[in-house]
């Protein structure tokens, strides 16, 4: 992870592995046409996530933050800058960069099993293939005894992990996670947060995970970005370094709390700056 | 106990009417020829089932019925998707179906017998036209409304425009498809009586006529019955595909 303007924070970072570009932002900018108005949402956002790594974007509400991600995934066309995945330049919508949402995108005409399967499908995975993928990540999301269900016949929860099975099966080369627990209730969000954790470790893909919970951020990050206001750039990278495997416990111990402090801080620093232009912060 | 109030609740407004006529029938407000008591219409709707006359009217009739409707649903559905996908085909279309769509169209059945002649055709024709206002608009918008995410997640799953159209767009869509054809199917079966009391020599609405001319108050009123029945039946079949095939 490297970017412009980096502050380096608690622990100084001793040693800088030599690690692979996984996804690199350069320059982005995003304006948006709204009644003849040119609203500038992204002013510019330079990122270079590294491979394995985890790295959620925080920003007040309305700067921007799921655009980037939207942009990133090619959903929205980005005013200009480059986005690079493994060191190609991508556009449009692809299954290298597999997204999940904040609601769930499942079909609802199909069962769990044919959900899972259906970018497998699409990508003309070969039959068996396609078999063995699916069981092998509705077991590991752990959900294999209801694939004859249909999502509607899902909690919230595990609609979100058999969303997170989908994009998984189709080994995408990066994730991209845009408020993926958002709608949850805190309760089933800490165990969806724990189990990310666990599947995260064991696929070791790269992550751009977009979110408005800051403990959420911390707990599950390599780093934090924080953006500004609109029009967003970044504010601040912070590294976290808790120890992983991280306990739900670590959420009380000292390190996280000055962690969750700080990027509080950042962002109600944020939320005071008079917008410019008094310009409505809907996203 | 409870499975009778709950039918009677259910029924309730079909209750009240039939007592309502009932009473008029035993006030003796009208001539009882001309406005039977329910017993005898139930009387001669028994024995009605029994003529052929019944059923070949209504075979014809229903012929009609279905391919107007199917028709209306072959040619309403892709221009209902087209005007969603398209901007220029939408404003090609959208007068049509705006300025159109108040039209009543039976009036124009005149001309349609002129076109097609007196038989089947022209009827067909007509259903076809009153089937398909809501057969288009109800398409246009269930397309235009389809979840932008579903379509999204399809493009991120690496789908072709091809697959996304059947696999995604297609089935987001077919609930409104089957809304619109809860509101033509009926609509297709009143135009079809209709068209066949004005100009007929076959068919339900003739048969219609016909019994009213012999002043057969009794037996028309069976055979209203009889359509009634029919509609509704025609509806919870269509109720029973869609809860069978589009369960979302």
């Amino acid at each position: 992870m490297s970017c412009g303007s980096v502050m380096t924070r608690v622990v100084p970072v001793n040693k800088v592995e030599p690690k692979e570009s996984a996804i690199k932002i350069s320059n982005l900018r995003k304006v948006f046409e709204r009644k003849g108005e040119e609203i500038e949402a992204i002013k510019g956002i330079d990122l270079d996530i590294k491979e394995g790594e985890f790295v959620s974007v925080v920003g007040p509400s309305g700067c921007g933050k799921s655009t980037f991600l939207h942009i990133v995934g090619g959903f929205i066309e980005r005013t200009s800058g480059v986005v690079s995945v493994q060191g190609e330049e991508v556009g449009k919508p692809a299954p290298d960069r597999g997204m999940m949402f904040q609601e769930s995108t499942l079909f609802p005409w199909r069962k769990v099993y044919d959900n899972v399967a259906w970018g497998l499908e699409a990508q003309k995975f070969p039959k068996a293939d396609i078999k063995e993928r699916v069981e092998y990540f509705l077991k590991l999301v752990g959900l294999w005894e209801f694939k004859d269900n249909l999502p509607s016949e899902l909690s919230g929860g595990m609609k979100q992990r058999v969303s997170l099975a989908r994009v998984l099966a189709f080994d995408p080369k990066v994730l991209l996670m845009d408020e993926p627990f958002g709608a949850l209730d805190s309760q089933t969000r800490e165990t969806m947060q724990v189990e990310l954790q666990r599947i995260w470790s064991e696929s070791k893909k790269s992550v751009i995970f977009v979110t408005h919970d800051i403990e959420e951020a911390v707990y599950l990050s390599d780093y934090v970005v924080v953006l500004t206001k609109r029009p967003s750039v970044v504010k601040e990278i912070l590294k976290i370094e808790l120890p992983r495997p991280r306990e739900v416990s670590i959420r009380k111990s000292y390190d996280f709390i000055d962690y969750r402090n700080h990027i509080w801080d950042l962002l109600h620093e944020e939320e005071n700056v008079k917008s410019i232009g008094g310009q409505s912060n809907a996203e | 106990m409870k499975a009778i109030k709950k039918f009677i609740v259910k029924y309730l407004a079909l209750i009240l009417i039939a007592l309502l006529w009932q009473g008029f029938v035993l006030a003796e407000l009208f001539p009882r020829q001309l406005f039977p008591g329910l017993g005898e219409i139930l009387l001669v709707f028994v024995e009605l089932l029994a003529t052929s006359d019944l059923w070949t009217n209504m075979g014809v009739t229903i012929y009609r019925i279905l391919i107007g409707f199917l028709l209306a649903a072959i040619v309403g559905i892709p221009i209902g998707i087209q005007m969603s996908r398209s901007s220029f085909i939408d404003d090609l279309m959208q007068p049509i179906f705006t300025a159109g769509y108040p039209i009543p169209r039976v009036a124009l059945y005149p001309i349609f017998v002129l076109l097609f002649g007196l038989g089947s055709g022209s009827k067909i024709f007509t259903i076809f036209l009153e089937c398909i206002f809501p057969i288009v608009v109800s398409t246009y918008y269930g397309a235009k409304s389809v979840n932008h995410l579903y379509v999204w997640s399809g493009q991120n799953m690496g789908a072709t425009d091809r697959k996304l159209f059947w696999k995604v767009f297609l089935p987001g869509t077919m609930p409104s498809i089957f809304t619109g054809f809860r509101i033509a199917l009926p609509i297709g079966v009143v135009i079809a009586v209709l068209t066949e009391m004005i100009s007929s020599n076959n068919g339900i609405g003739y048969f219609l006529v016909y019994l009213s001319a012999t002043l057969s108050q009794s037996k028309v009123l069976a055979v209203v019955i009889f359509i009634s029945l029919f509609g509704y039946g025609l509806d919870r079949l269509l109720l029973y595909v869609r809860n069978r095939y589009v369960y979302w």
